[in-house]
């Protein structure tokens, strides 16, 4: 049998390496799912537990930082105090950032019991809101960063992505996205 | 996430503030279609059970939007310009796990 034939190793390399990597394909995926199956209760449960504290750990974050940016710019950069004349303009671009959120699968399953009777969904108000909150943050944080004393024509654009239609599978997520034009004014130093 | 590429001055204001524009273009768009990567797609599912942000897909999603934006200010660029005016976004999803993102904007030269 030992050495093989030319023909021998042709067939085994043609027809054994893949079957190899079939096994072992099979083999994780296997693994994986009784993992995953352990695991799932376990996460969806720290999900359900966990969510409300950590949206209040976000929020008070949140505060907190706007509060920095306010003292650090002296006001809203979102928001112009008095109008300017255009001549006092020195430059302006614009200036992007966005956020991906996804309720979590307690969530999901809450808000498909909210929807089965109608009525506002709480949950899903809660996150799109604390989430705009977040864009608009980045916003203003990023303008302070580059320099900029205000953001002018500020628009916000909410899409869902990676949703398969009608079924629960694969993630769930709202995208926030938020863009503006960054002006500087002369006046500043 | 800036602008300002190759000295082509973008902003979603009517006007250029502190600048006259001498003439317009006409409408320059960019646009790319990313699809989510499979690892990606599996870490940002486990995250997913418990909630809150999806970084790697913001991370893809501003990557995404430098993509179109640089093809707009290079359409703008071939035309001659120096400005773009107006510039919108929009995003649609053209298949489950694939997403469109598009950027449009008006051509102008300033002075």
């Amino acid at each position: 049998m030992w050495p093989l034939e030319i023909s021998e190793i042709l067939f085994y390399g043609v027809c054994g390496i893949p079957l190899l990597l079939l096994v072992l394909w099979g083999v994780f995926w296997t693994i994986f799912g009784i993992l995953f199956s352990v695991a799932y209760p376990f996460m969806f449960l720290y999900g359900a537990l966990t969510g409300s504290s950590k949206r209040k750990d976000w929020q008070n974050n949140l505060i907190i930082r706007e509060r920095q940016t306010l003292n650090k710019a002296g006001k809203d950069v979102l928001s112009m105090d008095k109008l300017r004349r255009p001549q006092d303009v020195s430059e302006s671009n614009v200036i992007w950032t966005s956020i991906v959120i996804g309720p979590s699968h307690w969530e999901q399953l809450v808000a498909a019991i909210y929807m089965l009777f109608g009525g506002s969904i709480d949950v899903y108000r809660d996150l799109i809101a604390l989430g705009r909150s977040e864009v608009f943050q980045r916003l203003r944080e990023m303008a302070t960063d580059k320099g900029y004393d205000a953001v002018i024509g500020v628009r916000l654009d909410t899409s869902m992505i990676g949703t398969h239609r009608g079924k629960y599978q694969g993630s769930k997520g709202i995208e926030i996205f938020a863009y503006g034009t960054g002006i500087k004014l002369d006046s500043s130093p | 996430m800036s602008a300002m590429v190759n000295g082509i001055q973008v902003v979603s204001t009517e006007t250029i503030p502190g600048f006259i524009i001498k003439s317009q273009l006409g409408v320059v768009s960019g646009s790319t279609v990313r699809a989510k990567n499979v690892v990606r797609d599996f870490t940002q599912m486990l995250k997913n059970i418990v909630g809150g942000e999806l970084p790697q897909y913001t991370e893809l999603l501003v990557e995404s939007r430098n993509e179109a934006f640089t093809r707009m200010v290079a359409d703008a660029k071939a035309r001659g310009a120096n400005g773009v005016v107006n510039l919108r976004f929009a995003t649609s999803a053209v298949s489950p796990g694939a997403a469109e993102l598009f950027c449009y904007g008006t051509a102008v030269i300033t002075e």
